[in-house]
């Protein structure tokens, strides 16, 4: 189904705004973050279209099943637990920073673990869920946010504070050459496809995804909005000295009719249903990947009844979050933001690049059976 | 078989058993007379027995009330539920001649409409069906018969329409329907709880209802239908939640009055569910979510509350509870006292003693009205439970515990499946050249 997709894919195009991409952008906008934006554009737009066209050819299976066709058992179990723990980290990480910044914002007289301990228990509840209830989930999710967010751009947008000014003056950096870390946090924008890793299970045989020139309109799209608007509201060097950049973009906004005055209300409550929402889908992706490590393990997308070993792998998950929770701070985690960033752009990249590749392979007769199978 | 008859109902003085004789027969006549309306055993039996105006035999054979009843065991089934046994020339026949005592103008009460039908399904179950069928003219619509109940063997019919419904429901309906297990069965709340395979659940995944006009709408989406003798509420399965959040009137009204009355509904399940979190939320937590004015005003109308917040919710709570539950249990004539008595002490008495904040009645009553805006009972009584969850995590998580906790039960509600179909879902034009999400299932 085509809106499931889209779903997916302004999800996490949204929730970059509140992660770190836009804190690495605007670090960098005078030595490379404009022209590193273009690319970023180019390239994320690139692999989504050679993704959802790869995985369009596999209708009914998940990535563990592809490369099960294709590959040897031994390089399929280190690519499993490879993208396990890579949707594991986006997602658990995602997680700790929205608990970081809502305890700093919102709740500053509840500890930060108190918090973290109520929302990774809800993630948990979501990601052993199976994966029927989380696609509805997120189209329920995303049609009561979008609207908010839409609402909060633009409010930002056509707000008299905007310094227009500020917002030309950065853009003509746009002659330095382009950053790895930049691209990096601005193909972050356009990964919403991964999600398809798992979630391609329930595309039914005769699945086509339709409109896929919205990739690069909404993607360009938040992108550019993400990196300039705050720079519009903070100034062209003040806008480096906020830690939630976005958090205090949106707090510069006011309702002034409205019986709650401050956007920043708005903003964190939206966040706060698109961060738990990411992180139940990432943690159940992760454990799937993980269940799929047996080799003889039959999938179900909608079971009823929830296997035990979902139970535990979620609350391993938690355990791991908490724990994290305890040595990272904001600093720490920016560093490790950056890092991360780049360290993800090299495995989604490649994944992309080996999933195209085998696409154009024909598929061996293992492959037409298991998907005349499934049909 | 009059000997097999009085050894199996030994002590109950009710069971008639005759040896009737007339020129030309020897006829045996069993019936409990209790349960059958004797003008009929007379009329249908006695009488032309006596005439001799046709053949007895010939008049078995041939009318179509009397069908061949072979196998002793039923015997007794039969006659517990109203049945007459003749016995002629060792053949045996039953004859349906039960006397239903049921409410005789059955008006709806429950869902009242103002301009749809006001007729609601009967207590019998005949009556109920003739409803249906007159409203359901088509040869497709299926009958499909059960009994539950081990003592108290209710009839309970299953109806559907063949070619609309989905024969995965209705394979799940038949194994559940058959495989109840409870002495008695008494009404059709309960016969929803056994169909349930969680009997925890929290929401409703079956309409009950008494309206046959949404019954055959139901019909006509292939939905099932399954009723119950004794009972004039009906199950309609499977539903989607916004089903029970639907009124019948709003595909009688204009597009654009159902459709303010829908978002009413909504916005009121919204506020029932979350104004008691929001507002120990909001004034433990934080107070500076609301511009400075309102915020003042509310601390204001605190001024004189000596407790936190919660304590306050919970007081008034408690009271609008009781006073929900005393007006729905009293008789018609103290229940106005009741309601009267207990506005007087939630109105202005409680803010004026300084027990609670003149805000916190308001939000009250709010609450209270919005959950009497749900159309269907049983997802009023969910909803008025769902509100305590989201105050515990209120007290102590403050707003986000309130928001996760709204997601969280969105969560559960997407996890729901009514009879094995979704239950929450966005309900969009379908695409006929596509499939569903899921629809192909890995074997």
């Amino acid at each position: 189904m085509n809106r499931y997709f889209y779903y997916s894919f302004i999800m996490v195009a949204m929730l970059n705004l509140m992660l770190y991409v836009p804190s690495v952008l605007l670090e960098e906008r005078m030595t490379g973050a404009v022209s590193s934006l273009l690319v970023a554009i180019g390239l994320g737009t690139l692999t989504a279209y050679a993704v959802t066209s790869a995985m369009a050819r596999y209708p009914g299976l998940g990535v563990p099943e592809i490369l099960r066709l294709y590959l040897p058992e031994w390089i399929v179990k280190t690519l499993l637990s490879l993208f396990a723990f890579v949707f594991f980290f986006a997602s658990s990480f995602a997680l700790v920073g929205y608990t970081l910044l809502l305890n700093r914002v919102l709740t500053p007289d509840l500890p930060a673990w108190n918090l973290l301990l109520v929302l990774g228990l809800i993630c948990i509840y979501g990601s052993t869920r199976s994966s029927m209830t989380l696609l509805f989930l997120m189209e329920m999710t995303m049609v009561l946010t979008i609207p908010v967010i839409l609402f909060i751009l633009f409010k930002g947008i056509r707000s008299p504070d905007v310094a227009w000014n500020a917002i030309y003056t950065i853009a003509q950096y746009v002659t330095v050459r382009p950053t790895l870390t930049s691209v990096a946090a601005g193909t972050f924008i356009f990964t919403g496809y991964i999600n398809l890793a798992i979630f391609n299970r329930l595309n039914p045989p005769n699945f086509r995804l339709k409109g896929r020139w919205l990739i690069p309109l909404l993607g360009s799209g938040i992108l550019l909005t993400t990196f300039f608007l705050p720079i519009g509201y903070h100034g062209t060097m003040a806008v480096d000295r906020y830690m939630y950049v976005w958090t205090q973009t949106a707090d510069s906004m006011t309702m002034s009719f409205g019986f709650i005055e401050r956007v920043l209300f708005l903003f964190l409550l939206v966040y706060l249903a698109l961060t738990l929402l990411y992180t139940s889908i990432g943690w159940h992706q992760a454990i799937e990947f993980i269940h799929s490590l047996r080799k003889d393990r039959k999938f179900e997308v909608d079971s009823t009844e929830t296997p035990a070993s979902s139970w535990w792998i979620g609350s391993i998950f938690f355990a791991l979050s908490v724990a994290s929770m305890f040595f990272l701070d904001e600093k720490l985690t920016l560093a490790v933001a950056e890092i991360w960033l780049t360290f993800r752009m090299f495995i989604e990249q490649g994944a992309a690049a080996l999933l195209f590749l085998l696409s154009f392979k024909r598929p061996p007769d293992a492959a037409k059976e298991a998907a005349h199978d499934s049909a | 078989m009059l000997q097999a008859i009085r050894e199996r109902f030994a002590s109950a003085t009710d069971v008639k058993t005759h040896r009737i004789t007339n020129s030309r027969f020897i006829a045996e006549v069993a019936f409990i007379a209790t349960l059958v309306d004797e003008s009929k055993v007379s009329d249908m039996v006695l009488v032309p027995f006596a005439k001799e105006e046709v053949p007895f035999d010939e008049l078995l054979r041939r009318n179509p009330n009397f069908q061949p009843l072979d196998d002793p065991a039923r015997w007794t089934d039969s006659l517990l539920r109203g049945f007459v046994l003749v016995k002629l020339n060792s053949a045996i026949y039953k004859m349906d001649a039960a006397r239903i005592i049921r409410n005789s103008t059955p008006e709806t009460t429950v869902e009242s409409t103002i301009e749809g039908p006001q007729i609601a399904l009967s207590e019998d179950l005949m009556d109920s069906i003739n409803m249906i069928r007159s409203r359901y003219a088509s040869p497709d619509l299926l009958e499909e018969e059960f009994t539950v109940g081990s003592l108290s063997k209710t009839r309970v019919v299953m109806l559907y329409d063949q070619v609309r419904v989905d024969p995965a429901v209705l394979e799940i309906v038949r194994l559940k329907l058959r495989s109840i297990q409870t002495d008695v069965l008494s009404a059709s709340g309960q016969l929803a709880k056994f169909m349930n395979d969680n009997r925890k659940r929290l929401f409703p995944v079956e309409m009950v209802t008494e309206r046959s006009d949404r019954l055959s709408v139901g019909l006509s989406k292939g939905k099932i239908i399954v009723m119950m003798q004794g009972s004039m509420f009906a199950l309609l399965l499977p539903i989607v939640f916004t089903d029970l959040m639907s009124a019948t009137e709003d595909r009688y009204e204009s597009f654009w009055t159902s459709l303010l009355l829908l978002s009413l509904r909504f916005i009121a399940l919204l506020m029932t569910t979350t104004l008691p979190a929001l507002y120990i939320a909001v004034i433990s937590y934080n107070p500076e979510l609301f511009r400075a004015q309102l915020a003042f005003s509310i601390a204001g109308s605190r001024a004189s509350v000596p407790y936190p917040s919660f304590i306050e919710v919970f007081i008034m709570l408690f009271m609008i509870e009781m006073l929900v539950e005393a007006s729905v249990r009293l008789p018609k004539y103290i229940g106005s006292t009741a309601t009267t008595v207990g506005g007087l002490i939630l109105g202005q008495a409680a803010q004026q003693a300084g027990l609670v904040s003149s805000i916190m009645i308001i939000v009250t009553s709010v609450m209270a009205i919005s959950n009497f805006v749900i159309p269907v009972y049983s997802l009023s009584l969910s909803v008025r439970f769902i509100k305590y969850p989201l105050i515990a995590l209120a007290i102590f998580f403050g707003l986000p515990g309130v928001a996760g906790g709204v997601f969280a039960g969105l969560i559960y509600l997407c996890s729901q499946r009514s009879f094995g179909k979704p239950y929450f879902r966005l309900r969009l034009p379908i695409d006929w050249r596509h499939a569903d999400i899921g629809e192909v299932k890995a074997e």
